[in-house]
């Protein structure tokens, strides 16, 4: 019982302080992110700039809680999106069966198999890259895995005899599948619904890294890696600081669902 | 045997469709390919013409798609639009280079994720236990790219054990070439070593309750021959499963990381060409890590038969 | 040839095994009886040796030849466990190691305890099998192709290979179906008669312990509540717990 708690309270504990991070950047940023200010270049972490400065003299503090409102933007994004069409497609052809599952199934298992930087790359070349871009091709390459999840519990539920007792009463299909069984799978889909979120950070944040992810205006974290790369040994902290922002964002979201698997035994 | 020649068959058409979807896929792209041939340079309609000519581009969908596979099986992959030369030539080297990267970090995967895994399920000590789980757990949630940025800070920058970005080439140096891709391989595998281990350290914990463990102890087997003999064999069944997706991660991990290491692989090819949309290089290096993914599959699905005699027989 | 002291086994916090004492004497059956959680399989699993890491003996003693199982190294008692002392299990589909062919499996027994060839090692594999009433072909064969019958009829072949003084049965009919279990009732009963080879029954049906064994112990929460010869407990049975077990036999054979 204590080591369930540790993860839901630790992972909890860091999304909320994210969330805190995200809602304040909306409306402050200790500096001005983009405004170059060239007296004050490459200065070390200190009280006055928390993670330093690049080499525009920019508070990389105030550029990485820019980053992240575009990382958690578009990770929610394709949570929402990807997650909702997953699970309304699992839902339907779990609950139906039938050789339409089958064939779904089939396209998403195959689907599954690659990787999803692949897919994600092949959506991007054919499409081109920008903001709108990367939410779209990574919202359909994370379809197929919410579908399949959401699908496998609907197989487990339909046969339940409260399923059974709604049908005699004349529950119609839409009414068992979205008011009866539904609500069951919630704690199932909170946690996929996170593991799919660090997900989509890390499709995101490497795309962006590769250059083909977000374009400038927009700014993400990964984006900010590959561009203060080149200053690894002048200026660590340029690298470093947006990088472990990165980790503490995905580590909060896969201690909250490894407290979630663990609290409701999904 | 039966059943070997059914996979292979399915293996052929999936192969033959993975070819239809990317060259498809790589026919609905928005824009003229000749623009983006010519980029900005002025050229005349005769020039358009003979250019649309010299790439294939007047042929119909099907015949282009003929031409397309009896240049895969011919060696001839297609000109680059922004290099002007075949496809072939580029890719190459590069090819090597990718393979031997993937396969050095699957090699260290194997090393480390399966000991880790194992004394992980032996070991009683709590803090031992602990540490495991936040290792795992810290490692799996790093970017690949972060690691080998760290990687590189202190390997190169702290350590100096390697120079980052001064690649050296298989022709040049066999030895210097391996152990230049160490360092991008061990980016590649830290977070597939936690998942693996994680993964195995489960299943035999799963295993590890079953009846016949207690049946192997009333045998006076001892507890290494139990966990060894025993357990271990049933664990790595599911294991073998998981491991096609970590290999295939893998390959696609080092389109990251060779970005990273500025090694010149088909990742770097890849993500060059994409940002150039040079789409002749694009599907053919896509179509090439989407069959490796798939004979990735295939073989593991074939040992996984030859490991588990439940599933030789029942089929 | 066995006697058990005393014996007190705890779990967290809860006492499994409350002071319990009796004796097996060579070639005898003896039968525990009682209801699930009485204590008779820890009982068991205690004299075996294959206790886990949650559970404790607190106090007592199980002798064998006047030597204290209980105060043996790992090692030592690792010599006895398969040679001297075997057990075979309730659930036979999933005793066995389901990636290991049988004779693999039973061959182990003799790789552990005895130095046999590999041609000497087979030829009493297939004998064991043969002897259980199965064919050798079955040498060759995996768990999953035999039934839950024949399968624990692999376990006692495998149990009886080092012709062991004790033989444990811990509800080894309790999966099978009612023929099935008969057939393996009279095997246990040939191999006693034969090798003159202990056993300790554990069982919950009555009908089986009756016919079974030569002395009854019955358990209930941890401690024997009766204990004797058999015929005599049925018979005349003293405790007002033995009166309700064996009262309630034609109402519910099924005990659980």
């Amino acid at each position: 019982m204590k080591r369930k708690n540790a993860y839901l309270i630790s992972g909890g504990i860091i999304i909320a302080a994210f969330l805190i991070l995200i809602i304040v950047s909306i409306f402050y940023t200790p500096y001005d992110p983009v405004q170059n200010s060239y007296g004050e270049r490459l200065l070390a972490p200190s009280a006055k700039h928390l993670m330093g400065t690049d080499k525009f003299g920019r508070d990389v503090f105030s550029r990485v809680m820019m980053g992240l409102k575009t990382t958690a933007l578009v990770g929610t994004l394709v949570v929402f999106i990807g997650g909702g069409i997953g699970t309304v497609i699992g839902a339907l052809t779990g609950y139906f069966g039938g050789i339409v599952d089958e064939i779904i199934m089939k396209i998403n298992d195959a689907i599954n198999g690659f990787p999803s930087v692949l897919l994600a790359l092949v959506f991007i070349s054919v499409f081109g890259m920008g903001r709108a871009n990367v939410i779209a091709a990574l919202s359909v390459v994370f379809i197929p895995s919410f579908a399949r999840i959401v699908r496998s519990e609907y197989i487990k539920l339909r046969e339940r005899d409260y399923v059974k007792s709604a049908r005699l009463m004349g529950a119609s299909h839409i009414r068992i599948i979205f008011a009866h069984i539904f609500p069951n799978i919630i704690p199932t889909l909170i946690g996929a619904f996170t593991v799919g979120f660090n997900n989509a950070v890390l499709a995101e944040s490497g795309l962006s890294y590769l250059g083909l992810g977000v374009v400038p205006p927009d700014a993400s974290l990964g984006m900010m890696l590959s561009e203060y790369q080149s200053r690894l040994s002048s200026a660590p902290w340029c690298v470093l600081f947006p990088g472990i922002v990165i980790v503490l964002l995905i580590l909060g979201f896969s201690l909250f669902a490894e407290g979630i698997r663990k609290e409701y035994n999904v | 045997m039966k059943y070997f020649a059914k996979k292979c068959v399915a293996l052929i058409i999936t192969l033959f469709l993975i070819s239809v979807a990317t060259f498809l896929l790589f026919q609905v792209v928005p824009g003229d390919p000749v623009l983006l041939i010519v980029g900005t340079e002025d050229v005349s309609p005769e020039r358009v013409e003979q250019i649309r000519e010299q790439f294939g581009l007047n042929d119909g969908l099907v015949t282009r798609y003929f031409n397309f596979v009896k240049g895969i099986f011919s060696g001839d992959l297609g000109t680059s639009y922004v290099y002007r030369s075949p496809v072939a030539e580029l890719i190459k080297d590069k090819l090597l280079v990718t393979l031997m990267l993937a396969l050095i970090s699957v090699i260290i995967i194997v090393l480390v994720a399966f000991p880790l895994g194992i004394m992980w399920a032996r070991v009683t000590n709590k803090y031992i236990e602990a540490a495991c789980n936040v290792f795992t757990q810290i490692s799996m949630s790093i970017p690949s790219f972060f690691i080998g940025i760290l990687v590189i800070y202190i390997f190169s920058i702290i350590l100096n054990v390697f120079v980052a970005g001064r690649y050296v080439s298989y022709d040049e140096d066999l030895l210097g070439f391996i152990s230049y891709l160490i360092f991008p391989a061990i980016a590649i595998s830290l977070p597939k070593i936690a998942m693996v281990a994680r993964f195995l350290r489960n299943a035999m914990l799963d295993e590890m309750n079953k009846d016949y463990v207690r049946t192997a102890y009333s045998k006076g087997c001892s507890k290494n021959r139990v966990m060894y003999l025993h357990v271990l064999r049933n664990a790595l069944i599911p294991v073998l499963t998981f491991m096609g997706v970590i290999v295939a991660e893998a390959v696609a991990g080092s389109i990251v990381v060779e970005q990273v290491f500025g090694v010149p692989g088909i990742g770097r090819l890849l993500i060059s060409s994409i940002s150039n949309r040079d789409y002749p290089v694009v599907q053919i290096l896509i179509l090439y890590m989407a069959a490796a993914v798939i004979i990735i599959y295939f073989i593991l699905d074939v040992v996984y038969r030859i490991v588990d005699p439940r599933i030789r027989r029942n089929q | 040839m066995f006697s058990i002291k005393n014996l007190v086994v705890e779990f967290d916090d809860n006492t499994a095994v409350n002071n319990v004492s009796f004796d097996i004497n060579e070639g005898e059956i003896v039968a525990i009886v009682g209801e699930s959680g009485s204590g008779k399989s820890v009982t068991a699993l205690t004299i075996a040796g294959l206790l886990n890491n949650e559970a404790r003996v607190t106090l007592g003693s199980v002798l064998y030849n006047d030597k204290d199982l209980l105060k043996l190294s790992k090692k030592e008692m690792r010599s006895l466990q398969g040679d001297e002392i075997s057990m075979i299990f309730q659930e036979p589909m999933s005793s066995l190691n389901p990636t290991m062919k049988i004779g693999k499996q039973m061959a182990e027994m003799l790789k552990l305890h005895r130095e046999y060839d590999k041609v000497q090692v087979k030829e009493l594999v297939c004998k064991a099998l043969e002897s259980t009433g199965l064919s050798r072909d079955n040498y060759d064969k995996y768990p999953h192709q035999l039934s839950g019958g024949m399968r624990q009829r692999v376990m006692i072949a495998m149990a009886m290979l080092c012709e062991p003084k004790l033989l444990i049965a811990d509800e080894p009919t309790t999966a099978l179906d009612v023929t099935v279990q008969e057939q393996i009732i009279k095997l246990l009963q040939e191999i006693n008669e034969k090798n003159k080879t202990s056993i300790l029954f554990i069982t919950h049906n009555l009908n089986l312990a009756r016919r079974l064994s030569d002395k009854l112990i019955v358990m209930s929460k941890g401690c024997i509540v009766e204990s004797g010869n058999a015929k005599e407990i049925f018979e005349n049975p003293k405790e007002e717990y033995t009166k309700k077990l064996i009262e309630a036999i034609p109402k519910r054979p099924e005990l659980k």
